[in-house]
């Protein structure tokens, strides 16, 4: 049996031709992180589902203007993610949540739940104040764990910039959440 | 409080957005479908056409030997230079003449004068960014007649270079949607044949000229990047421009004259329709203040421009044949 597993550039070798069986591998590898990274980013899981649909969607109209990426697909993948929810929330400001009466576990604690997730939307409010970049920068280390390297690769920036960024980013977070119990 | 101690606090504030709710199958699976769908529909035969664009040799032997074929708007400013002929006489001759020549050569900031002439005579965007596009072709051309008669490039070719590249992505990124990804494919297309062609006089220049062709590698290895950008994500493509934009206004980096976007130049600067960030919907920006349709850059973060809402002055109309001067 071959368990020869294809690198990206093999992936995106055959993904130029369009071929469905490589353009499958590549939607289930990258699109459930694709969708946490959206989900913890937008808190919304319709807004979430789009926000994978259009990544992919602008990957293969990349992809068809013969511009696609050559290598670190990943990186390629996240950008476009980013960039759209840094549009999606220009366009439109976020709407109030409405309330449910059901509640999804018998066991949990409403009130600890509630202050969980104040926590999350202020932090999340916080980093939506960032520029784009620290944005990116903050999400990708702290909601996803990734390296720097990998970080710089997906901004097409230098390692030493992405260090500075998350930098100024963590410094702007603090002062924003007013050196609070958060960070 | 340590490094590892501050890493680590910072990490476990972020740690209740690791509990997400599990993805929908259904929905997953819709996706899926429609990704695959939508492939399959974008699937169409490789044309002859991209096939030769794919072709390395034809990519970057046939634009030092085909001029005609690159310079498609030479025809027009061949018509301009004429009409100055006809208009001064002598003074055309020696602009017609000078055309053709050299950075070493004496006739150089003619040449140089008129391609800025040309461009303050130009009104449409369009035909701008051509003009701009034919210009920068004329440069890396010039930086190869050099290296073939070893001789050294002056630095100004590069840095024009570099400033023609600036400035097709600014105009680019004036336009509607439309137009920006059919002048994007155009830009793409001339950067890579510029790309391709830096990267065989790279192999072959002088030790002192390393440098210089370098940083035009990089830049045209950015421009390319920047086009794909745009191609993907317009929106995106459009915000970087204008940080590339108001970042260098407030630098005073190496400015091209008539750029400001005013009735002497080019750029999409103070009086081109700019698009709103979101909407992809071309917006008529109130006089020139263009900072506030963009709502993710704020002034305490961009020290560089002035803070009333007014855009430091970009680039000014330069005298001769080089680019002007921040004030």
């Amino acid at each position: 049996m071959d368990n020869h597993v294809p690198s990206d550039t093999d992936l995106l070798d055959l993904a130029r031709q369009f071929d469905q069986q490589a353009l499958a591998q590549i939607y289930d590898t990258y699109s459930p992180g694709l969708y946490r990274y959206s989900m913890r980013r937008l808190s919304d899981q319709d807004v979430a589902e789009d926000c994978v649909a259009e990544t992919f969607s602008r990957f293969l109209q990349a992809l068809k203007a013969r511009r696609g990426p050559e290598s670190f697909l990943q990186a390629f993948l996240y950008r476009i993610a980013h960039n759209w929810i840094v549009d999606h929330y220009r366009r439109a400001p976020q709407q109030p949540q409405e309330l449910t009466e059901e509640h999804p576990d018998e066991n949990s604690d409403p009130v600890k739940d509630a202050g969980h997730h104040m926590q999350q939307e202020r932090l999340r409010k916080a980093i939506r104040e960032l520029t784009p970049d620290q944005q990116q920068v903050i999400s990708l280390k702290y909601l996803e764990g990734w390296e720097n390297e990998d970080i710089a690769r997906s901004l097409m920036k230098p390692v030493g910039a992405v260090k500075s960024l998350q930098h100024r980013a963590l410094a702007s977070l603090e002062k924003m959440l007013d050196r609070e119990e958060i960070l | 409080m340590n490094k590892a101690e501050m890493d680590s606090k910072q990490k476990n504030a972020f740690n209740d957005f690791q509990n997400i709710p599990p993805r929908n199958p259904q929905a997953a699976a819709r996706g899926r479908a429609n990704f695959l769908k939508q492939a399959a529909v974008l699937r169409q035969p490789v044309s002859r056409e991209a096939n030769r664009r794919q072709n390395w040799v034809s990519s970057t032997i046939f634009p030092l030997f085909q001029r005609k074929e690159r310079f498609p708007m030479l025809n027009s400013l061949i018509a301009v230079v004429l009409a100055v002929v006809v208009l001064f006489g002598g003074s055309g001759a020696t602009v017609a003449a000078a055309q053709g020549s050299l950075p070493d050569q004496a006739l150089y900031p003619v040449k140089t004068w008129s391609e800025d002439a040309v461009l303050s005579l130009t009104g449409p965007t369009q035909t701008r960014l051509q003009y701009v596009l034919d210009f920068s072709d004329r440069r890396v051309l010039e930086m190869t007649r050099l290296l073939a008669d070893g001789k050294s490039i002056p630095a100004g070719v590069e840095t024009r270079l570099q400033n023609e590249l600036d400035l097709v992505l600014e105009l680019a990124a004036g336009m509607n949607d439309t137009q920006a990804l059919q002048q994007l494919q155009m830009i793409i297309q001339r950067a890579d044949a510029q790309y391709q062609t830096m990267t065989i006089l790279m192999s072959g220049a002088p030790q002192s000229d390393g440098p210089l062709l370098l940083r035009a590698h990089t830049r045209l290895q950015e421009q390319l990047q920047m086009g794909a950008m745009g191609e993907s994500d317009m929106s995106g493509f459009r915000l970087q421009v204008r940080q590339r934009f108001q970042y260098r206004g407030g630098t005073g980096g190496t400015p091209m004259p008539g750029l400001g976007g005013n009735s002497n130049g080019y750029g999409p600067g103070m009086n081109q329709p700019t698009i709103t960030p979101g909407t992809n919907q071309p917006v008529q920006m109130p006089g020139v203040n263009q900072m506030t349709a963009t709502p993710v850059l704020k002034c305490t973060s961009t020290p560089m421009m002035n803070c009333t809402g007014t855009p430091m002055p970009y680039r000014t109309p330069g005298s001769g044949g080089g680019y002007g001067h921040m004030p």
